[in-house]
């Protein structure tokens, strides 16, 4: 009776068939709408063989008799399959069931829920489609202007081929200069702005302001040269309003410096259809976390609440490579992996968020038993602890960043609160250690200044501030200066000698030391030459970072500047560190082997302190070895410096290097190196780096 | 008769449902409606004078919301990976889930570029063409609106089934 009703009430909308022996089964219970649709003619009480149809059913029994064989309690589900009965067509799910040593199948009808899930799905995977696609015309278009940037020879030849690029794409592209003033605008960004080209819109201005005003973090990113890609909302009263998919990437040119190249596609559509569906509007589907924009409710309704609270801002790095090495479903299992391990860690009143395709952020109410630098250095263990991914095969890791800001002690405003928290974790980031970092007045003034550092940096080339000064190296057997090494220094208007340990660092992260580091060589090949016309014969030897390294042009520039200041290339050295070598050993004979084609030598310096793979010495052209000062620094003092020197000679002397001693300060050093046959040193007991026209007076 | 189950894979909205329905039934539509869990669909065909019915599993589309299931693969013949070479990104998930189907299980792997009555991506050649096609017994391109190349395909997935 009871059955019947629940029939009726349609709760128990299922069939029960109990397992008698092989594929045979009792049908114990069964829904007769559509029972008799799936089995025709069967009634309950009637027994079945299940050994042919329905197909997905005879499949799952395999891993139902598995189940029973166990005899353990519980179910498994077979999933859901669609089962076509003439023209209808059923969405059932089976369970296998134990229960006191009978075993039972039950099939489900899943109607309702099916409909419910392929409702939110089709939505969803509409959107995860559509932004592939805008993403990847967006990575066209932004490969082939960047190949554009670096192919062109001469400024008079830029806009030409940009311009035939970016004309033809169907989404809005534009072009601005580093002083954000726009280069080019196409036809489809006027439109998506509701503007004529030609009546004095300016639609990348309106988009930077946009994005000024929509993203805490947008100074920031346009500061640091880094690339972004968000979401826009532009509404232009009365009723019209878009979202814009936007994407910002720094192109660098050699000739021209810097540039913006703004993508963006009109998602209006995507976006409507998302909001139809409340929870696409407010959570991250792969997380189910809140997403950026409940995120930022969260933030203003903690903020309207008055109770102290950290927020936090949490960047993983390292996700790209692995999605590039094991594919993106193991990259989204990594992700959800997670966020399940920060869920653990926080509290039920804290909000934890995506807001971003590497970004998380916390809010974290303070209270007496909770220490948000604990939790979140407990947050960076557990973050960077292993993933262990395609069936615990293989384990790889990602590397966070924290940045962290207070309320109300930072601020009392959520645009802020964001903007600061990026700006610590950007400032984590930069370090490259996995690290948590608070905001402060003074991180921001330290911020500032190495953006003003970088922005003057970017200057010192146009307009020839550096310098090249000589360290003079002296031959130990005849006390001459034999060669010497070229140091850069940075007179910087208006604050004076810059060192290079200053600046090297950010050229290195920002690029600058490409257009640096030829600069150095340009100088070097030009005070050579003069050298040669005073009639000194001095070798000069300058410095590559790995990056000059990475750079396909580096071999033709060097070889370029030889010929043109008509120098002999035998008096140019290039130095390199251990690192370098040991990074990419095939490109890096390769090189080597070129350079030393030209005629130019090689020497590896502060030898000892990196990577001393030693069995890559005998295999790479080199010629110099070049022993790190710290070694130098106690030889004296030091038995061990001394065993290491001594062996570092012997192994220099069986592999026929020259050897160079660097840091020389005082006479027993020298002595000692003499004694055991250094050929060469360089350091402040013969001279300092001097400017050129003092170096020629020590010869 | 002999029973041949082939799988059909490959990312979401590539078109596995669509070229089923075109082969089976000879319609399309074209309206998108994304598929959930398995549907199996069956066509007699005549390959060398034996009939030789395709059991076709054509199963929900792999991505962050449904994740590659091996157990579908129990007593497949040939697994077809299809693609949607309107965009790049689904041939780059066919070829993970061809490494999963690898890692599973030893059966003929077969890829579909589909659309074909639409222009490729613009990205298409340089990431089609990096020598993964190797990884497969037999590359095709289909058109599950217009029917062009469907017949032939399933057809060598047929062949290839019945002699494994």
């Amino acid at each position: 009776m009871s059955a019947l009703l629940y029939q009726e009430l349609g709760i128990f909308d299922c069939v029960v068939l109990k397992h008698i022996k092989d594929d045979s089964f009792l049908i114990h219970f069964a829904n007769d709408n559509w029972f008799n649709t799936l089995f025709p003619g069967m009634h309950v009480g009637d027994e079945i063989v299940l050994d042919d149809t329905p197909y997905y059913l005879v499949d799952f029994l395999y891993d139902a008799k598995e189940f029973w064989g166990l005899n353990s309690q519980g179910r498994i589900n077979s999933g859901i399959w669609s089962e076509q009965v003439g023209r209808k067509v059923l969405r059932l799910e089976a369970a296998a069931i134990s229960k006191k040593d009978e075993n039972f199948l039950v099939l489900f009808n899943l109607e309702n829920e099916y409909n419910k899930r392929q409702s939110t799905l089709q939505i969803a995977r509409e959107l995860l489609i559509s932004n592939d696609k805008v993403l990847e015309q967006h990575e066209v278009i932004r490969e082939r202007i960047e190949a554009l940037a670096v192919q062109q020879n001469n400024r008079s030849s830029i806009n030409l081929p940009v311009t035939e690029v970016i004309q033809g794409a169907e989404f809005g592209v534009a072009i601005i200069s580093h002083e954000y003033q726009p280069i080019e605008q196409n036809p489809a960004l006027f439109k998506l702005f509701e503007m004529q080209v030609g009546d004095g819109g300016q639609p990348a201005a309106l988009l930077m302001d946009l994005c000024g005003r929509q993203f805490p973090e947008f100074q920031r990113i346009l500061d640091t040269r880094s690339r972004w890609s968000g979401e826009l909302y532009w509404m232009k009263p009365p009723s019209l309003s878009r979202w814009m998919q936007l994407t910002v990437c720094p192109i660098e040119s050699e000739i021209d410096g810097l540039y913006w190249l703004l993508l963006v596609t009109d998602v209006s559509r995507e976006k409507y259809l998302q909001q139809s569906n409340e929870k696409l509007t407010y959570f991250d589907v792969l997380t189910n976390l809140p997403n950026r924009q409940y995120y930022w409710q969260c933030l203003e309704n903690a903020i309207d609440g008055g109770q102290s609270f950290f927020a936090m801002q949490l960047d993983i790095r390292q996700l790209k490579t692995i999605n590039e090495v094991f594919g993106f479903a193991v990259g989204d299992t990594v992700l959800k992996e997670l966020a399940e391990r920060l869920r653990q860690l926080i509290s039920p009143n804290d909000v934890l968020a995506r807001i971003g395709g590497n970004e998380f952020a916390v809010i974290l109410r303070e209270a007496p038993h909770q220490n948000c630098e604990q939790i979140a250095r407990r947050m960076v263990s557990d973050i960077c602890a292993p993933y262990y991914v395609m069936e615990e095969q293989y384990k790889c890791s990602v590397g966070v960043s924290i940045g962290v800001s207070h309320f109300p002690y930072d601020s009392v405003i959520a645009e802020e609160l964001m903007k600061y928290a990026d700006l610590a974790s950007f400032t984590a980031k930069q370090s490259g250690k996995n690290v948590v970092q608070f905001y402060s007045r003074e991180l921001k003034d330290s911020s500032l200044r190495r953006m003003e550092l970088e922005a003057a940096l970017r200057d010192a080339i146009e307009n020839g501030e550096f310098e090249l000064f000589l360290q003079p190296i002296l031959d130990l057997s005849t006390g001459k200066v034999s060669q010497a090494e070229a140091l850069i220094r940075w007179r910087r208007p208006d604050v004076g000698l810059v060192f290079p340990d200053e600046f090297i660092p950010i050229a290195e992260k920002t690029g600058l030391i490409i257009a640096i580091g030829k600069w150095v060589i340009q100088e070097a090949s030009r005070l050579l030459s003069q050298l040669h016309e005073n009639g000194q014969y001095i070798k000069l030897s300058v410095n590559l970072s790995p990056a000059q390294v990475s750079d396909r042009s580096l071999l033709h520039f060097i070889k370029e500047h030889i010929e043109t200041n008509e120098v002999d290339p035998t008096y140019l050295e290039l130095e390199l560190t251990e690192g370098v070598l040991v990074n990419d050993f095939e490109r890096i004979n390769h090189f080597l082997s070129e350079v030393r084609k030209l005629g130019v030598s090689v020497a590896i310096d502060d030898f000892g302190t990196g990577y001393s793979s030693l069995s890559y010495l005998p295999k790479l052209p080199i010629d110099f070895l070049k022993i790190d000062r710290s070694f130098i620094g106690e030889l004296i003092d030091s038995e061990s410096n001394k065993a290491i020197v001594l062996a570092i000679l012997a192994m220099a002397e069986s592999l026929k290097l020259g050897v160079i001693a660097e840091g020389v300060e005082v006479e027993s050093q020298k002595a000692f190196l003499s004694k055991h046959r250094c050929q060469s040193a360089q350091g402040y007991l013969f001279s300092r780096p001097v400017p050129f026209d003092e170096f020629c007076k020590l010869l | 008769m002999i029973q041949k189950k082939i799988c059909m894979l490959g990312a979401s909205a590539v078109g596995k449902t669509s070229l089923v329905k075109q082969f089976v039934e000879g319609i399309f539509s074209d309206k998108y409606l994304t598929s959930i869990g398995v549907k199996i669909d069956k066509k007699k065909l005549e390959v060398d004078e034996t009939t030789v019915q395709l059991m076709l599993w054509d199963i929900e589309g792999v991505d962050r919301y449904a994740g590659f299931n091996p157990k579908y693969l129990r007593g497949a013949a040939a697994a077809i990976i299809v693609v949607d070479q309107t965009r790049t990104q689904s041939f780059l998930e066919g070829i993970e889930i061809c490494r999963l189907v690898k890692l599973e299980k030893e059966i003929p792997i077969f890829l579909v570029a589909n659309k074909s009555d639409l222009p490729k991506s613009e990205s298409w050649d340089s990431a089609a063409d990096c020598g993964v096609t190797s990884l497969f017994e037999l590359s095709f391109s289909t058109s599950a609106k217009t029917g062009e190349g469907v017949e032939d395909m399933f057809l060598n997935v047929a062949k290839a089934a019945l002699n494994k």
